[in-house]
């Protein structure tokens, strides 16, 4: 079988074979040493190399992902049906109904940001980095499953061309690749991504089979129906997310008595709650924590810095809770914050991607702190972004390498003295 | 004594090592002397193609500093003069016979205890055991306390680092290199007596041992002892024990003497002559016969290579074996029609791999070396792991994963030296102390990016020695 694969490998880096004049090495060679080792030898001492290499290491957070993408996937199918006042959906039918509407968005993500990735390797004849199939993992996880594909493909493409291959590729980037396409889309799509209700409809009907039914559409009418202030549930299920309830300001609505009427907080650390595609289940993102940490893959600072910041200043605000110049959100438990929306998925899959984090240990605990602490005040103070974690880890991006910068400072001045 | 805690460093459990065989004693008609690329060496050789030279006989000299002498070990005719490209003296063979010696005189225990600095100094640069001291940082040959500076291509004075101290290290953790244990049986009395010599040049002696060292070199008094932890490398070498001894100051440095060395010291005090004796091995996945054995300085390559049972012709011509001078972290790619080097005695026989599996990153990687816990060969901590020339993997950018700070066994952050080193700007490199990398290679071994940060920290510490 190689026989034959390397026989084509050989035909396609024949000058031009692909694309006529173009040379196609870069593309042909990242396909080859994909699906097998480089021939590579050390050209000097050490003579040996350590195994891993970065498509190892994606591919662990790629595993580490799973439980999220598999609970994901119900959570999307059991959702939908609820909308529809289906409450006996099986297992199995939750699952297919949920791949219906996860598996499109998960193969245009690494469709496009394959093209991206391709077409920046040709232009600039450099490798096809292993770093997108890391981004185009995390991105659908962090997308409401109600996203029309159109704008799926803008977000992508902004995440890896602007957040990424601008900067030279992978390595150099200063954002999360992932967040920053989602961040394009929150600010250019504010009514798909603004968290108030992120059911789908179900593509196939109760019992019936399929029956596709036009789901955007009966989206796009619940938001309205939900800006507009009415209930818009069918059969008394409302679809908003538990951050949508905690902002909400209804007059004479007691936000936070409102989210817990919805949801326990058991629901929201099992994830039975609708939300983006990946982020509902507290549980399966512990599983990858817990994954990350110990394979030493996701920096187990980073993660304690940024639930620690949360923590205290969701304490700190819950200190202020009972003035009633503030919104209600503040009264929420400090605890909530943690289970809420996109933090636990942000601090264990987004905040440790080392690239747009700090390297040092200490700069890792500090930018996991600020991280959280930023996050639970953009949600609070500003209602109008309840999804404060993906402003808070873009923002604390961009300081990451200043954080860095002042360890190594006080570290070259402490060496000095010694 | 101190133990020293290294934080970085790696242990390695490498199959296909040196092991415990005893390949006897070899021999050869023709041995090989060179300098072994020592830096700033511009050998002017003394003797021609035909000329007979006694033991102890002046080979060749360092043009830029004629301190620096290579001496022949044994006596015979000079067969060849060999060059490399650029006119880089690759050896002067001898052809052996005769007994001819040259006398340095001998010295009794008494004597040596009561010689003088200067002496002692003159006595290790005539016998050109002085020329093996070489300096941390920047692995040059020590100067010579009171020669004068040498200059750069302006004609100014280049400063010339300060020796503080010696370091011997009775440890080796580097894997598949020729155990301490072999090289000092029936050596342990010219160790120490070369100990006392490097006493008596009055500098402080530093020694590196652990808890297998024979107890006879753990007490000698006036000399100070580190204990290491020899299954950690690379906690055996000079470097890192200095390290941990006292930090350097700018302009400073300390002479690393290698075990034969002090072997050589001792014997040239004791009887009056040059040491002709070295123990090698052989190791590596490419030797069928893996092991120690004694031989005579300067032996060829292919007398090792036969010895661990390949014929020498096969790997010779073969492309697909590399063969090594030294270990496998630290050694120098060597052509099997060349010598082995003073101080270099183990030929390492790797098979270069090039296979091209597929799917590696899926699997789950048993046997893979790493040290990182994403193969499952993490979990079995007691089983050998396979060493092979494959690179793992292409360059990328470095993603800031942090493990060769992890490794660094001397607390630097190899990321930000590499990049300090890219960018030429010296005062960066000082600040982030790149003059104690040890050169260790654990940074390039890990990264996972495949970035060379050896070879890059390297040239990083050439441009400083340049500029002064
Ligand atoms: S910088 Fe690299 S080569 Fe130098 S001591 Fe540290 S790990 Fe070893
Ligand atoms: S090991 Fe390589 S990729 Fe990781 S921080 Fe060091 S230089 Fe960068």
């Amino acid at each position: 079988m190689w026989k034959f694969w390397e026989k084509i490998v050989d035909a396609a880096n024949k000058e031009g074979a692909l694309f006529g004049k173009v040379p196609n090495k870069a593309l042909i060679n990242a396909t080859d040493t994909f699906f097998r080792k480089p021939a590579i030898v050390t050209a000097n001492a050490p003579h040996m190399r350590d195994a891993t290499d970065l498509k190892r290491f994606i591919f662990m957070v790629v595993v580490a992902l799973l439980p999220c993408y598999i609970f994901g996937t119900y959570n999307v199918g059991r959702n939908a049906y609820l909308s529809i006042g289906v409450t006996d959906a099986t297992l199995m039918q939750c699952t297919l109904e949920g791949l219906l509407h996860v598996l499109p968005l998960v193969v245009l993500t690494y469709l496009i940001g394959g093209m991206w990735e391709g077409i920046f390797a040709q232009v600039r004849g450099h490798e096809i980095s292993e770093g997108f199939l890391v981004t185009g993992a995390l991105m659908p996880l962090i997308l409401p499953p109600t996203l029309p594909w159109w704008q799926l493909v803008l977000g992508v493409s902004f995440g890896v061309v602007i957040g990424k291959e601008v900067f030279g590729g992978v390595g150099m980037n200063i954002l999360n690749p992932a967040l920053t396409g989602r961040a394009f889309l929150f600010f250019a799509y504010p009514a798909q991504l603004s968290g108030d209700v992120w059911v789908a409809k179900p593509f196939i009907n109760g019992a019936n089979g399929l029956e596709p039914a036009a789901w955007t559409t009966i989206a796009v009418e619940k938001i309205q129906a939900f800006i507009n202030g009415k209930a818009a549930a069918v059969d008394g299920y409302s679809g908003a997310t538990a951050l949508a309830k905690a902002a909400q300001n209804v007059p004479g609505v007691d936000a936070i008595q409102d989210l817990h009427a919805t949801y326990s907080v058991s629901d929201m650390v099992w994830g039975f709650i609708p939300g983006s595609i990946g982020e509902t289940s507290i549980a399966c993102v512990a599983f990858g924590a817990f994954f990350l940490i110990l394979t030493g893959v996701g920096s187990w600072r980073t993660m304690v810095g940024v639930f620690a910041g949360g923590a205290a200043m969701g304490l700190l605000l819950n200190g202020f809770g009972g003035s009633s110049e503030v919104n209600d959100f503040f009264r929420l438990p400090w605890y909530e914050h943690l289970v809420m929306g996109s933090f636990a998925f942000g601090a264990v899959f987004m905040a440790t991607d080392p690239v747009s984090s700090p390297f040092h240990k200490t700069s890792r605990l500090i930018y996991g702190f600020l991280i959280g602490a930023l996050c639970i005040i953009i949600r609070t103070i500003n209602p109008a972004y309840p999804e404060g974690m993906m402003l808070a880890i873009l923002f604390m991006n961009v300081f990451s390498p200043l954080i860095d910068h002042y360890v190594v400072q006080s570290w070259i001045k402490r060496r000095a003295k010694r | 004594m101190e133990k020293v805690r290294i934080k970085g460093g790696q242990r390695f459990r490498i199959a296909h090592g040196v092991g415990e065989n005893d390949l006897g004693v070899l021999s050869s008609e023709t041995v090989g002397f060179h300098p072994s690329g020592t830096k700033d060496f511009k050998a002017k050789v003394v003797v021609k193609v035909g000329d007979d030279v006694a033991a102890g006989d002046l080979l060749f000299f360092n043009k830029k500093n004629e301190n620096h002498r290579y001496l022949s070990s044994c006596s015979g005719r000079v067969k060849a003069i060999e060059y490399g490209p650029r006119r880089v003296l690759e050896a002067v063979v001898i052809e052996r016979s005769g007994e001819a010696k040259t006398s340095f005189g001998s010295f009794s225990p008494e004597q040596v205890q009561s010689l003088g600095a200067e002496a002692t100094i003159a006595h290790l640069v005539k016998t050109g055991l002085w020329s093996r001291f070489l300096s941390h940082p920047f692995k040059r040959i020590v100067p010579v306390p009171g020669e004068p500076a040498p200059k750069d291509i302006h004609g100014h004075d280049l400063p010339v680092p300060s020796l503080i101290r010696f370091h011997v290290s009775f440890v080796e953790s580097e894997p598949h290199l020729v155990p301490t244990g072999a090289t000092l049986e029936g050596n342990i009395e010219n160790a120490l007596l070369g100990l006392e010599v490097l006493k008596r040049t009055g500098f402080d002696v530093v020694a590196g041992v652990s808890s297998n060292t024979d107890s006879k070199l753990k007490s000698v008094s006036g000399v100070a002892y580190k204990e290491v932890d020899e299954t950690l490398f690379p906690a055996g070498s000079a470097e890192v024990q200095s390290y941990f001894t006292q930090p350097l100051g700018a302009g400073e440095c300390v002479a690393c003497v290698d075990l034969e060395t002090l072997i050589d010291i001792g014997h040239v005090v004791r009887t009056g002559e040059l040491r002709d004796e070295r123990t090698y091995a052989v190791a590596g996945e490419g030797a069928s016969k893996r092991g120690h054995a004694r031989g005579p300085v300067g032996l060829p390559v292919a007398t090792l290579q036969s010895a661990s049972g390949v014929p020498s012709g096969e790997a010779t011509s073969s492309t697909d074996t590399r063969l090594v001078a030294g270990g496998l972290l630290r050694g120098k790619k060597i052509d099997a029609k060349h010598y082995m080097g003073l101080t270099e005695t183990t030929l390492n026989i790797l098979p270069e791999d090039r296979e091209r599996t597929p799917f590696v990153f899926f699997r789950p990687g048993g046997n893979r070396l790493t040290t990182f816990k994403l193969w499952t060969s993490a979990l079995m901590k007691g089983k050998e792991q396979v060493a092979t020339t494959s690179n793992n993997g292409e360059h990328r950018g470095c993603v800031q994963c942090g493990q060769c700070i992890k490794v660094c066994p001397v607390e630097l952050m190899p990321n930000l030296v590499f990049k300090a080193a890219l960018a030429k700007d010296i005062e960066k490199m000082e600040q982030l102390g790149i003059r104690d990398c040890t050169d260790c290679g654990l940074c390039t071994f890990v990264c996972p990016s495949k970035i060379e940060l050896g070879e890059i920290v390297e040239s990083g510490k050439e441009l400083i020695v340049k500029e002064g």
